[in-house]
């Protein structure tokens, strides 16, 4: 009766549906790159209109589909007739797999071919895509539709869909900027599909009336918790990040200890922070300390840095995150660990003995060299990194574009230029790296070549291990640590 | 009534929001009859229909068809019922012919010799978009797919409403003899159409039933009595309870009474009113009878 169903949809829907498609098509064509350049930006803009366009429609198809059969109504004829409640939910889930993943699937494949990529790889990056699709739209779509019983209602619900997801989003507690949030955006979307999955399964398949509040809180509340996953801690997410090394064992000789001497200032080389002033009413503490143990090859990025304050009887006066850092390869071992402390807090206990502890979640990131160069105002095709192209001559404009998920962390240099990261943090295994666009892009301008140059060397960065340490000082006062001022030094 | 109760109603209360469409409902319909279930434009017919369809949940109380949870109907007890109502939205883009070839496999008992005397009864254009039928049209081919599969109860909320009378004349004593052992629950105000083939009436008011029997102990029990006396007539300060809309005029006094017997009926008229010249009694038509009712429920009376 599943497909009987359908095609009683697909006698009412095709319109509409082939619309849908037919938008796809106008996409594809518009986006389908030549060359792995980005597209001129008047094309680009008017590709974006034409996707919203589609969003709309493809919103609007599964919307009249479900509704075509609304469990919450009170007059659609439906509801007095012996359809099996299992066989209307599959009837439905095909109407939106072959009208709405049909066509974007096709359209995957047909992209990932037409610009040059092989078939089982676009076959994979397209299920990851609609897979992606499904989870975080279609699928919360279909439950909007499905507990809602008309256009109007289901806008209605998808709005406070909206504003609570938006609100429990600027609440989050997660790690978001780091490379593990890929663990809590794993759990959220787990949250979400088992919701919708038990939402979707309470609204169909309960024959009573009085089920559709029910479901359309058990809907909100995957929305709540995907939008705010506060079920795991750092703690346990690093755990699981550390058993997931791809060389474990290659941070185990990293010791980090208070450094007597000078150190250097924190760097950041995988991400864009900059150590600014203290803000006023606030004093700042260095603490210089040295890395000894790190392989000469790699980069020691600083995912998480926390710090407990203990007063000499045991009473924790302070705690909280601290700002992280990266060290270089083959470059200084040491670093200024800054953070700042209230004024009033500083003075209360600036001369009192302390015990400072801080705590390091850390990774390797090893780099390696792609081997062939990206040729100047030239397109190479660069194994396991995808279509690769330059031009300009001022600046190199760099850009590449591979089916699937490229390297989230590489680096960029012309000729002996210092490189240029380019760094999307994401510790996330490449199978799980699902994403709604099936082809994965980056891009990059650089400084102007020197005469010699004939290429862009790419260096992709990856992690190999990660490590926790703990540095503790006892008879830590803070009038010690401090730096006068304006001084900018201890 | 105590026969095997083919829908069973109890202590259904409904609210939506403050509003109490159904306040302790009671309802019982015998398998085999057809229940005529009557009350003024706001009684809560519809909504009590809706509720045995499991179109709405009651806040309280039971309801059963077939002995069957209405809050669970499962599709085999759906199969062998027939719903049609003035509401009843259908898929507007599907055609006339589409919609019923959709609904065909649904049911293991639908009849295509049946479904074709109906079509052709009810003369409705297979091609034509369900959206471009007109009300009355719409009411036909909602009869149309909820007959050839010989339900075994019919469920018909104000299925006369825009209906022409040959095909009202077609339903009543065409098709539904056609479909033999049948029960029919209808809610309608067209109470001459259904006089005729009504076994029990059921009268509600206010969400609540004040009256529930079979039509024929009804007949007996409710007649006009037309009273002409010696002396100028007048409505007596204290009358019996039974009596509804007493009113005089010249010599002549009418009333319903209620709770009709012969017995004595002379005797007991001329202890009350006086010399007594002539007793007329007749029988009420349904449609009498919910006028009756329904002028002594808003006057606070007791059926």
């Amino acid at each position: 009766m599943a497909w009987h169903i359908f095609r009683k949809d697909w006698r009412l829907m095709w319109p509409l549906a082939v619309g849908t498609a037919v938008l796809q098509a106008w996409i594809l064509i518009l986006t389908t790159h030549s060359t792995p350049l980005p597209l001129p930006e008047a094309t680009s803009m008017f590709a974006s209109i034409v996707t919203l366009v589609l969003a709309i429609a493809m919103t609007l198809l599964i919307v009249l589909s479900i509704q075509q059969e609304s469990i919450p109504s009170i007059s659609q004829d439906w509801l007095t007739r012996p359809v099996e409640r299992g066989d209307l939910l599959l009837g439905k889930l095909l109407t939106i797999a072959l009208l709405i993943h049909g066509p974007i699937f096709a359209v995957n494949i047909l992209q990932g071919l037409m610009e040059g990529f092989s078939l089982g790889p676009v076959l994979l990056a397209a299920l990851h895509s609609n897979f992606e699709i499904a989870l975080c739209y279609s699928l919360p779509v279909m439950v909007i539709a499905a507990t809602t019983r008309g256009v109007v209602e289901a806008i209605v619900f998808g709005l406070i869909v909206l504003v609570i997801t938006l609100c429990a989003g600027v609440a989050r507690p997660t790690a978001s900027g780091t490379g593990l949030v890929w663990i809590w955006r794993s759990f959220a979307h787990a949250e979400l599909l088992l919701l919708t999955i038990v939402a979707l399964g309470w609204q169909y398949l309960k024959r009573s009336r009085d089920g559709t509040r029910q479901a359309q809180s058990l809907f909100l509340v995957g929305v709540l918790l995907s939008a705010w996953t506060p079920l795991l801690p750092w703690g346990p997410a690093f755990a699981i990040q550390r058993g997931l090394a791809a060389t474990p064992g290659a941070s185990r000789p990293i010791a980090i200890a208070v450094e007597r001497g000078n150190a250097e200032p924190a760097r950041w080389i995988l991400g864009d922070a900059t150590q600014v002033p203290p803000n006023k009413g606030f004093e700042r503490v260095i603490v210089p300390l040295r890395f000894s143990g790190v392989p000469g090859d790699v980069i020691v990025h600083v995912d998480r840095a926390k710090i407990r304050l203990v007063s000499g009887d045991g009473t924790l006066l302070f705690s909280g995150q601290v700002p992280t850092f990266d060290l270089t390869a083959h470059g200084a071992r040491t670093v200024q660990q800054a953070f700042d402390l209230s004024s009033a807090f500083y003075a209360q206990h600036r001369g009192q003995s302390l015990r400072l502890e801080l705590n390091y979640f850390g990774s390797l990131m090893r780099g390696k060299t792609v081997p062939t160069p990206v040729p100047l105002n030239d397109v190479l095709r660069v194994p396991e990194f995808g279509w690769c192209a330059t031009r300009g001559d001022t600046t190199v404009e760099l850009s590449c574009r591979q089916i699937g998920a490229l390297p989230f962390c590489i680096s960029l240099a012309v000729g002996q230029m210092p490189e240029k990261f380019v760094c999307e943090l994401n510790y996330e295994p490449v199978p799980l790296r699902f994403s709604v666009d099936p082809i994965d892009h980056v891009k990059a301008t650089l400084p102007r070549p020197g005469a010699g140059d004939t290429g862009v060397t790419i260096r992709v960065y990856e992690p190999v291990d990660y490590f926790s340490r703990q540095v503790a000082i006892a008879d830590f006062r803070l009038q010690d640590w401090a730096i006068p001022a304006g001084s900018g030094k201890p | 009534m105590t026969a095997d109760m083919i829908v069973r109603v109890q202590e259904v209360w409904r609210q939506f929001g403050r509003h109490e469409a159904l306040r302790g409902l009671n309802l019982a319909v015998p398998a085999g009859g057809a229940y005529a279930l009557i009350g003024a434009n706001g009684a809560g017919k519809s909504t009590t229909i809706k509720v045995v369809m499991n179109l709405i949940a009651p806040s309280r109380g039971t309801a059963t068809v077939m002995g069957v949870d209405t809050r669970e109907l499962p599709p085999e007890v759906l199969a062998q019922i027939g719903y049609v109502a003035e509401s009843q939205v259908m898929p507007g883009r599907l055609r006339v012919g589409e919609y019923i070839d959709y609904l065909r496999p649904f049911y293991p008992s639908w009849d295509r010799e049946l479904e074709a005397s109906i079509r052709s009864r009810m003369q409705l254009p297979a091609d034509r978009r369900i959206a471009q039928l007109s009300h009355g049209m719409r009411l036909s081919l909602g009869l149309t797919c909820a007959l050839p599969y010989r339900p075994k109860l019919l469920v018909l909320d104000e299925p006369f409403s825009g209906l022409d009378p040959l095909v009202r004349e077609e339903l009543m004593e065409g098709l539904l003899p056609l479909l033999g052992d049948l029960t029919l629950f209808i809610a309608s105000q067209e109470l001459a159409e259904i006089e005729s083939i009504a076994t029990h009436v059921g009268f509600m008011h206010a969400g609540r039933m004040l009256l529930e029997e079979p039509l024929e102990h009804l007949s007996e029990r409710l007649r006009e009595v037309r009273v002409t006396l010696e002396e100028r007539a007048a409505v007596p300060a204290r009358i019996p309870r039974e009596w509804l809309q007493p009113r005089a005029f010249g010599n002549v006094l009418t009333f319903v009474d209620t709770n009709f017997s012969e017995e004595n009926l002379a005797e007991r008229l001329r202890l009350l009113l006086g010399p007594v010249r002539q007793i007329d009694t007749e029988t009420l038509s349904l449609t009498e009878v919910f006028k009756t009712l329904a002028r002594s429920a808003r006057d606070g009376g007791a059926p």
